[in-house]
C-alpha cells in the first residue's frame, strides 16, 4: 500500500495524500484509477484490485476459482494495458469477478494468478468496464515506488 | 488553449503547432461553459494532428471529455494520404440507436404499463455477465451479414433492413480479422443490452416540429415509440483492444506521431488500415444484429403484454443509426467531391435530402437522426440537412456533464428511481444502485443540444420524444 502525494508527477493523480491502495479518478464520461506499489508486480496488483473494485463488491465470499495469465509486452506502459485487458477478458468469458492477485512481474512481463468468485455472487459497484485505454496512461517511478494512472472505457 | 466564439453556434480553436487543421465546436452560450470546463477542447485539438485530416476537427454540441477523441468528435481523413484511427470509433464499435414506432398511444401504454414493463424487464438481458437472447452458433453469420443474418434466423422483418443505416449490414466486413478472444467475449452476448448508458426506453411523441418529415418517418403526436441504445458488446470492445495493440507498433513504421496514444493510427490504404476497417465492419455487423434482435424481443414483449400479435401492434422500425463508426464517404471539399474516411466518435451520420444511400421513401426529407436524452428527459428525432457543415454529422445524445463519481454523490440510486417514478416514468434497472450514475442531472440539456443542431444546420428538428418507461442496462 502506498500514498499518492501532491508532488506526484502523474497527470490526473490526486492532489492530496490519500492512504489507500488506489484512487478513483474523475472523468466526465469514463473512469480511471491511480495506484502505487513498491514493485511492478505490486503496482499491477493494486491496479487490478482497483479495476475490479470499480465494477463489483464481493461481501464475505472467499475466492473459489483461480486462473493464470502470462503477459509479455514491449514496454512497461504496454504491460499495464495488456495485463489489465487480459484480466478483463478472462473475467468476462469466465463470468468471474477477481478479488485476489499474486503477480510476478518485470517491466515487460507478468505472470498473474487471479482468484475470484462467480459474477452472480458479486454486487455491482459500477458499470462493467469495456476496455483499458491508453488515454493519459502514465507509469513511472517516484521516491522508490512505482506509480501509474489508467483510464477505462465504461 | 484559446477557444474563440465566431458565431452564435460555432467556437473555434486556431491552428497551433502540430495541428493540421483548426478545431470547430458547435455549441451555444448555454452549453459552452461545460465544454470548456473539461478536457474536450484539448482532445479536439489533438485530433487535428491526424495525418490527412480535412477541413477541421469537429465537435458536436454534446461534446465531452472522452479518450483519444472527445465524445462528439468528428474527423474526416483523405482516402489517398490520410489515416484511420480506432480511437475515432471507440471500443463500442457501431454503438447506436434504434427507434420503433407503434399503433399505440399513451393511454394504451398507461392501461397496460405494468404488464408491458414486466415483459420487457424479463426479455431484455442487461448488466454484468452473459445472457444474449440468440444462440452463440449465429456468431459467424452475424459477423458476415449483420441484421440480415438475424433476419434469416427468424428475428425481425424484411422491412427492418430498409430502415437501417447501411441496411443493417456493413460492407467490407472481414470476420477473419476478428480474433478468437473477441468471439469468445461476444458469442454469448448476441441480443443483450449491456450496461452504462445503454437502455431500452418506451417513449411518447411529445411534439412534432416538422409534419412532413414526421409523416415520412412514420411518427405522429401521441404515438408510443420504443428506443434502443446499445452496441457491439464484448466483441467490439475486444476488437478495438486487439487493433489498438497492433496499431501502436505499426504506426511507428509509418512515421506517424500522435499526441495521445489512444489516437494510434495507420494509413487507410495499408494492410493494417484495411485489416482494421474489415474488423470494424464485422463488429458493426454484430451491433446491427444486436439491436435488430433486441427490437424483436421488444415486439414480443409488447405482444405478450397486450395479448396481440406483433404485426397488429404496428411496431415498425423508424430508423437505426450508428454513432461510433469510421466510414468511407464522398463529400464536397473545397468545391469538389473527395473520398474521405469520416470518423464519428459519439456523432451520428446525418445525410441530407436526396442522398442516394437513403431509402426512397425517406430521400425527399433526409435521414432520421436519433438523439437520445437521459432517463427522465426528452429525446429527439432530427433529420439530415442539405448543407451540413461537418461532413454530414450531428449530435448523438445529450452528452455527459458530470463524472460518474460526482453523480453518485448527488443522490442514491433509490432516490433517482423514486424521482423518476414520481414523474410517471417506470424504471426497470439492472441495478438500482447504479441508477444515480446515469441520472438526468449528469447530462446536458438535450433540448439545448437539439437547438444547436437545428440552428447550426447540423440536423433539423422533427419530433421531441418524452419517456414513459426505462429498461436500464
Amino acid at each position: 500500500m502506498g500514498a499518492l502525494t501532491s508532488s506526484s508527477p502523474l497527470r490526473g493523480a490526486a492532489p492530496t495524500i490519500i492512504e489507500v491502495p488506489y484512487t478513483i479518478l474523475s472523468h466526465t464520461a469514463d473512469t480511471g484509477i491511480a495506484a502505487v506499489g513498491p514493485t511492478i508486480g505490486e503496482l499491477l496488483k493494486e491496479l487490478a484490485t482497483g479495476m475490479f473494485g470499480l465494477m463489483a463488491t464481493v461481501a464475505d465470499s472467499p475466492p473459489h476459482r483461480s486462473i493464470e495469465v502470462a503477459v509479455r509486452s514491449a514496454t512497461v506502459e504496454d504491460l499495464i494495458v495488456d495485463t489489465l485487458s487480459e484480466l478483463l477478458f478472462r473475467s468476462e468469458v469466465d463470468d468471474l469477478v477477481f478479488t485476489h492477485f499474486d503477480i510476478d512481474a518485470t517491466e515487460t512481463s507478468a505472470l498473474v494468478v487471479a482468484r475470484g468468485v462467480d459474477v452472480r455472487a458479486a454486487e455491482p459497484a459500477g458499470p462493467p468496464i469495456k476496455a483499458v485505454t491508453y488515454h493519459d496512461l502514465a507509469v513511472g517511478r517516484c521516491g522508490g515506488e512505482w506509480e501509474a494512472t489508467v483510464y477505462f472505457d465504461v | 488553449m484559446e477557444v474563440t466564439k465566431v458565431s452564435e453556434t460555432v467556437w473555434t480553436i486556431d491552428r497551433s503547432e502540430g495541428m493540421r487543421v483548426p478545431g470547430r465546436i458547435f455549441s451555444s452560450e448555454s452549453l459552452i461553459e461545460t465544454v470548456l470546463a473539461d478536457r474536450a477542447p484539448e482532445q479536439v485539438a489533438n485530433v487535428a494532428h491526424l495525418p490527412g485530416i480535412v477541413g477541421a476537427s469537429y465537435a458536436m454540441p454534446d461534446i465531452h471529455w472522452g479518450y483519444g477523441f472527445a465524445i462528439g468528435g468528428v474527423a474526416a481523413t483523405a482516402l489517398d494520404d490520410g489515416v484511420v484511427s480506432p480511437g475515432g470509433v471507440g471500443f463500442d464499435i457501431c454503438c447506436g440507436v434504434r427507434l420503433l414506432g407503434s399503433a399505440l398511444d399513451e393511454d394504451d401504454f398507461r392501461a397496460h404499463r405494468r404488464d408491458i414493463m414486466a415483459e420487457l424487464d424479463a426479455r431484455i438481458p442487461r448488466g454484468m455477465g452473459k445472457g444474449g437472447i440468440a444462440p452463440h452458433r449465429l456468431i459467424g453469420d452475424i459477423l458476415r451479414s449483420g441484421a440480415a443474418a438475424a433476419l434469416n434466423h427468424g428475428y425481425g422483418t424484411e422491412r427492418d433492413l430498409a430502415r437501417c443505416e447501411e441496411n443493417g449490414t456493413s460492407s467490407g466486413a472481414d470476420p477473419a480479422a476478428i480474433t478468437d478472444k473477441a468471439i469468445d467475449r461476444g458469442q454469448h452476448q448476441i441480443g443483450s443490452l449491456g450496461s452504462g448508458n445503454h437502455f431500452l426506453e418506451v417513449q411518447a411523441v411529445d411534439r412534432v416540429h416538422d409534419g412532413t418529415a414526421a409523416h415520412a418517418f412514420g411518427l405522429s403526436e401521441g404515438m408510443v415509440v420504443v428506443m434502443i441504445h446499445c452496441g457491439s458488446r464484448g466483441l467490439g470492445h475486444q476488437t478495438c483492444t486487439d487493433q489498438l495493440r497492433l496499431m501502436g507498433t505499426a504506426m511507428h513504421r509509418y512515421g506517424i506521431d500522435v499526441p495521445d496514444r489512444q489516437l494510434a493510427s495507420v494509413p487507410i490504404v495499408s494492410p493494417e488500415g484495411e485489416q482494421y476497417l474489415g474488423a470494424m465492419a464485422a463488429s458493426a455487423n454484430f451491433a446491427w444484429a444486436n439491436r435488430h434482435i433486441l427490437a424483436h424481443a421488444a415486439r414480443q414483449g409488447f405482444a405478450a403484454a397486450l395479448g396481440a400479435s406483433p404485426d397488429a401492434l404496428g411496431m415498425d422500425l423508424i430508423f437505426d443509426v450508428a454513432h461510433n463508426l469510421a466510414k468511407i464517404e464522398t463529400h464536397d471539399v473545397a468545391g469538389r467531391p473527395v473520398d474521405v474516411c469520416v470518423h464519428r466518435k459519439g456523432a451520428t451520420r446525418a445525410f441530407g435530402p436526396g442522398h442516394p444511400e437513403l431509402p426512397p421513401d425517406l430521400r425527399p426529407v433526409g435521414q432520421p437522426v436519433l438523439v437520445p436524452g437521459s432517463m427522465g428527459t426528452a429525446s429527439w428525432v432530427l433529420r439530415g440537412t442539405d448543407a451540413n457543415p461537418a461532413f454530414a454529422s450531428a449530435a448523438h445524445g445529450a452528452g455527459r456533464v458530470m463524472s460518474r463519481k460526482k453523480a453518485k454523490k448527488q443522490a442514491s440510486g433509490h432516490a433517482v428511481r423514486l424521482g423518476l417514478e414520481s414523474e410517471g416514468i417506470s424504471v426497470r434497472p439492472s441495478s438500482v444502485r447504479l441508477l444515480s450514475e446515469e441520472a438526468p442531472y449528469a447530462y446536458k440539456d438535450v433540448d439545448a443540444v437539439a437547438d444547436v443542431c437545428h440552428d447550426a444546420g447540423l440536423a433539423h428538428k422533427v419530433a421531441r420524444l418524452r419517456p414513459l418507461g426505462v429498461v436500464k442496462g
